[in-house]
């Protein structure tokens, strides 16, 4: 390291002012140095090395004494803040799950809906015509033929019941399904 | 102004020193908003808000971000609040050893992007300003750069360092023979007592001897000093501890391999690229400051994708430019002035 006496003994012969500028700026070009920032370095890697030799070594003399050392409770403590961590995406998680429905757009002519709610809108008119035909015409054929499996003709009313049967619980489900999500 | 005698200049000076634990600072009214961990979201008490964007500070992780509201009569925040903005506040807080695995990432993407959200729901507000202070800069900076659409209307940047090439920290712990791997796989927790020595003797003369002789010049003359000397020297001595994965990433990314300005940092998996930033920026330089030198943030300027830049460059070194005692005076109106037009475009009734 350089020494600095040769720049303190000039700088006593000038003014308290002067000499306090003069030794200022000599100062930080020490300091600005390359044996001061190796020096640095240096003390640096031994004040490691001294703590390595004196914190490793009593924190291993306590945990042999089957005590919690300082490491155990720390563990513990990174334990809890990480617990902390997933706690808040949780919760940011349901807040978001929460305000979703209430963000829903409403749906004007035009706009790009959902694939699975395209799907329900094309068949919702179909299976609700299916079954206003299919209740009345199926009532109809099992009131005039009531159901045996005797014959052609009774096997096609029972089929025909079937299918009306079909219908009108497509179009029930159809209904609370769509009431349901109004809902909520 | 009365002349003291020797003596009793050495008790008044002797007081004045030794009692400095007893300032006050930080003492504007506010609330807590949001804790995580060792983070708090502060809001302050005002009565008036003029500008609906809300004002978020965010400090660096050396010190404590009671720089922002220093003392009464001598606050950034205080300043702010007189101004109409509604301030938030996000303090990082004391890492404990557990945070010792916390990085960078975590501070960018995670807690800073939560203070945010909490910030506007708070608000009630879609967009903030965010104003990062030295390394809190860098942080807001890396977040603007990620987030696109966290609702970062304006962005201001003070003394914040972006290429750090040929600065003095480089020169000290960017060379090969400072093993900062081995620092912080011994200590979890980087001393920021220590952080502070290293700081000081940056500037050896004025932080270790002209401060006291000041002092004592000024005690001998009569001159009132005790609130604004024992305040900064509190706030200076509060030294918190830098979490060791964050201290690693901090030196390595920006001292020994100064990756920002070049674009390489990445965090969890998206590479930081100033040139994302398009939201209106203000940079503040400091003259004198040796931290954060000015030409070490002025490379921002020309990496953002911004077309509403400004830079702010003033007399002053990296803490006094904005808590000085002219600051009051010259920097802060400037601030408020460039938030304010770009704040009002929705006023609060």
């Amino acid at each position: 390291m350089a020494d600095v006496t040769h720049f303190i003994e000039p700088v006593r012969a000038a003014g308290p002012a002067r000499q306090r500028a003069r030794l200022t700026r000599r100062m930080e070009r020490v300091v600005a140095g390359e044996n001061f920032a190796e020096l640095l370095s240096r003390l640096v890697k031994a004040i490691v090395a001294l703590h390595r030799g004196s914190s490793g070594g009593l924190d291993l003399l306590v945990r042999h004494l089957r005590l919690a050392g300082r490491q155990d409770l720390t563990r513990l403590g990174r334990q809890m803040a990480r617990a902390e961590d997933k706690l808040e995406v949780v919760l940011q998680q349901v807040e978001a799950l929460d305000a979703a429905p209430r963000e829903l757009p409403a749906q004007e002519p035009g706009t790009a809906v959902a694939p699975g709610s395209a799907r329900r809108s094309v068949w919702r008119p179909a299976l609700a015509g299916a079954s206003v035909v299919a209740v009345p015409l199926g009532g109809a054929l099992v009131a005039m033929h009531p159901p045996s499996i005797v014959g052609a003709e009774e096997a096609l009313a029972l089929a025909v019941a079937v299918v009306a049967l079909i219908a009108v619980t497509a179009r029930a489900t159809l209904a609370l399904a769509s009431r349901r999500g109004g809902r909520s | 102004m009365k002349a003291r005698p020797p003596l009793a200049a050495a008790v008044e000076f002797a007081d004045i020193v030794l009692t400095r634990d007893q300032a006050k600072v930080g003492t504007t009214p506010r609330d807590v908003v949001w804790t995580h961990r060792s983070v708090t979201l502060y809001r302050y008490r005002s009565d008036h808000r003029e500008h609906a964007v809300p004002v978020l500070l965010v400090f660096a992780l050396i010190n404590g971000p009671q720089i922002f509201d220093l003392r009464p009569g001598h606050s950034f925040v205080e300043h702010l609040l007189d101004e109409g903005f509604d301030v938030f506040l996000l303090d990082w807080g004391t890492p404990g050893e557990e945070d010792a695995d916390v990085g960078l990432d975590d501070y960018v993407c995670d807690w800073l992007a939560w203070g945010v959200r909490e910030t506007l729901r708070a608000a009630g507000h879609h967009q903030l300003t965010l104003l990062g202070w030295c390394i809190g800069g860098v942080l807001c900076a890396m977040h603007t750069a990620l987030a696109q659409d966290a609702g970062v209307r304006n962005l201001v940047l003070l003394t914040t360092p972006i290429d750090t090439d040929g600065s003095l920290y480089a020169h000290w712990v960017g060379r090969a023979s400072f093993d900062v791997d081995a620092l912080t796989d011994a200590f979890p927790l980087v001393s920021g007592a220590g952080i502070d020595v290293v700081n000081k003797l940056m500037k050896p003369v004025t932080n270790f001897w002209t401060t006291y002789r000041k002092l004592w010049d000024d005690v001998q003359a009569g001159v009132d000093r005790r609130e604004s000397y024992q305040a900064m020297a509190k706030w200076v001595a509060c030294t918190p501890p830098f979490p060791a994965r964050a201290f690693r990433q901090w030196t390595t990314w920006m001292y020994k391999e100064n990756q920002l300005v070049k674009g390489l940092v990445v965090l969890r998996g998206q590479r930081v690229d100033l040139g994302r930033i398009c939201e209106p920026l203000l940079v503040v330089t400091a003259g004198a400051d040796h931290i954060a030198p000015r030409e070490g943030t002025l490379p921002v300027l020309d990496l953002v994708a911004s077309s509403d830049v400004t830079h702010l460059d003033r007399p002053g070194g990296h803490i006094g430019l904005m808590a000085g005692s002219k600051a009051r005076g010259e920097i802060w109106p400037e601030i408020s002035a460039w938030l304010a037009q770009r704040s009002n475009d929705e006023v609060m009734t």
